[in-house]
């Protein structure tokens, strides 16, 4: 298993769907913990009742089949498909629309949608907000800025019992996708496409509620995220780039005609006897 | 798409041409110097030693093709270290002594000792020429090694007037790849018309540059990879040129970032003797690639700028922070308004209908 997850790790990002079906079809016996422990870039479907979109992921399917956020139906139709507890779907139900209008907020666009659940084991319950945006010129670009660009938000938090203080542990694991790309003559074709995931908890009073605290940290890690990805998917890479290739002509003490000029005045000074 | 997911009872088993597919597929998609981690996975994954060593035996040359590895040759004695599994992905951060004399002049750069595997100088499948020293080098793709080499045959050379050029080119180049690639490798091989003698007509010879870098510790890695195509014309003293670079970087700490960049470009200078004629091409390459260099900065800076702009705000329109417990009140009075609207209007269509 952990090879898997180590091949998916060096797999390119926008291969990211068959290297998964690959190796679901590859170790069968593994599928359940593979489907559930990578993230894809999430798809999208229709919910024909409310004629809303709704996204795709292992916390809202059943079979084949998977369940919309707005209706609690599943598409396709399935007879006595999973369904969350009367109360775990209100709150679901509140969840989705506070979410979206967070989503139009920050986003300008794109799809979100919540899915809630009860673990297997343990107290407590968990939820899923997951947020789709497509900022490509056609899509929902709405500056025409990029090309091509897409960003795939999951954030999946696990919540505690409330306590006798009135508190409750909420776990947040977040992973955000990015691809990118933009062709043209000057530099040609240029593709990053990635994901980088980070975690974050807490303890927090419940007075204001489960959605509102889930939401400030859900707000805070995308905040972070945001910032991140400028220094990892911009930087990191610039960084690698750099150590491949010298921009030549330049006089910096570290680059090569930086270090030859510096050895070339110290021989020059050794030679006159300094 | 979920159909692809079948519940446990109902997977249908791969025969061993599917798994050995699977398994060179991600074989050949490894990242630059990160092919002995994922072939050490994909054994793992396929629990068939048989069925790894034939997706392996496929794969590797397809791979150190693309990426145009270089290897060390052993020395002329045939001493030569069996490299292993760790020093093959740290050896192009390891520091290279050279050792001096072998009849080549004073103590020559790390690179006189390496062999290109590239296409353009394939002899078969397991034999690749080194034009710098005129030898060939058998190697072991699987355990990306040099075996051996022996001295090139006169036919697999070319002509003293073409190899002039040629090594004129070369020498050019190498002094270009020093000072731009930290551990760079390079070749120039003629790829056309090695049997010209300098009595007009036209030959062309391939410069290969291959780079790459690889920190475990820092997690990242990648390669560069430019080939240029030089079309020599001596009746029109031409020379024609055209490039292709290529670019990727890998980044995998606490996730899995990738750069992919393609770029294509040509140009063309004046043909004049062989040391001048060796100056402007690689006067040209070296032009060529600095400019897009600068492009990529440039894009990259410009991405950075847009990309954010144009998928999440900083912060929303208001300039604060979202007001989560309004929104929950606000989103239950609009869903309600939301009904009564959607309602009315599934109403109004009723009427349009009973028209």
């Amino acid at each position: 298993m952990e090879a898997a997850m180590d091949l998916m790790r060096r797999m390119p990002p926008c291969e990211s769907e068959k290297a998964l079906q690959s190796l679901v079809q590859l170790l069968p016996h593994l599928s359940q913990d593979l489907l559930s422990r990578v993230d894809q870039p999430l798809q999208v479907a229709t919910d024909e009742e409310t004629q809303k979109d709704f996204l795709l992921c292992d916390y809202n399917r059943d079979g084949d089949s998977h369940r919309s956020p707005w209706s609690s139906l599943y598409y396709p139709p399935l007879e006595d498909g999973t369904q969350p507890s009367k109360d775990l779907r209100q709150m679901e139900i509140e969840a989705n629309a506070v979410f979206a209008i967070y989503r139009d907020q920050y986003y300008e666009g794109g799809i979100s949608s919540v899915y809630m659940w009860e673990p297997e084991e343990g107290d407590g319950f968990a939820a899923c907000f997951l947020i789709k945006k497509d900022g490509s010129e056609g899509a929902d670009g709405r500056r025409g800025l990029l090309q091509h660009g897409v960003w795939d938000a999951i954030h999946v938090i696990e919540v505690g019992e409330v306590d006798e203080n009135g508190q409750a542990h909420y776990c947040l694991t977040s992973t955000v996708m990015l691809a990118l790309r933009s062709e043209n003559k000057v530099s040609g074709t240029f593709s990053m496409s990635g994901s980088i995931t980070r975690q974050m908890e807490d303890t927090l009073d419940v007075t204001d509620g489960h959605i509102t605290n889930m939401g400030r940290m859900i707000e805070e890690m995308e905040s972070k995220l945001r910032n991140g990805l400028d220094q990892v998917y911009f930087g990191k890479t610039k960084e690698v780039v750099s150590t491949l290739r010298e921009p030549l002509g330049m006089m910096s003490a570290s680059s090569f005609t930086g270090q030859s000029i510096q050895s070339n005045i110290i021989n020059d000074m050794l030679r006159r006897g300094m | 798409m979920a159909n692809h997911y079948e519940d446990e009872d109902d997977t249908v088993e791969l025969d061993d041409f599917q798994k050995v597919s699977l398994a060179k597929w991600f074989l050949q998609n490894a990242p630059s110097e990160e092919m002995q981690h994922v072939a050490k996975d994909v054994r793992e994954v396929l629990t068939n030693d048989r069925l790894y060593d034939q997706a392996a035996a496929e794969a590797f040359p397809e791979y150190n093709l693309k990426e145009m590895i270089s290897l060390e040759m052993p020395n002329g004695t045939g001493q030569h270290e069996e490299i292993g599994f760790e020093s093959a992905s740290e050896k192009s951060s390891s520091s290279f002594t050279p050792f001096c004399g072998n009849g080549m002049g004073s103590c020559a750069p790390a690179m006189w000792w390496q062999v290109l595997v590239s296409r353009y100088g394939e002899v078969d499948g397991s034999h690749y020429l080194d034009p710098r020293t005129a030898q060939v080098a058998a190697v072991d793709h699987v355990k990306q090694i040099c075996k051996s080499v022996r001295p090139a045959s006169d036919d697999e050379l070319p002509s003293n007037y073409v190899e002039q050029y040629r090594a004129s080119v070369d020498a050019e180049v190498l002094k270009y790849v020093e000072e731009a690639y930290p551990r760079g490798s390079c070749s120039v091989y003629c790829t056309n018309g090695k049997n010209n003698h300098g009595d007009g007509g036209e030959f062309e010879l391939t410069v290969v540059i291959s780079t790459s870098s690889f920190s475990p510790k820092n997690f990242r890695g990648g390669r560069w990879r430019s080939v240029w195509t030089v079309e020599l014309n001596e009746e029109n003293e031409s020379v024609e040129l055209r490039g292709h670079i290529h670019v990727n970087a890998h980044y995998f700490e606490e996730g899995n970032v990738q750069l992919a960049t393609s770029y294509e470009c040509s140009d063309s200078t004046v043909m004049q003797d062989v040391i001048e004629t060796g100056v402007s091409i690689v006067a040209v390459i070296r032009h060529q690639e600095s400019e897009y260099l600068a492009a990529l900065e440039d894009k990259y800076s410009t991405l950075s700028d847009t990309t954010f702009k144009e998928l999440r705000r900083k912060l929303p329109v208001t300039r604060t922070q979202f007001s989560w417990d309004n929104a929950l009140q606000l989103s239950l009075s609009r869903e309600a308004a939301r009904q009564i609207s959607m309602s009315s209007r599934v109403q109004s269509l009723a009427r349009v209908e009973e028209v």
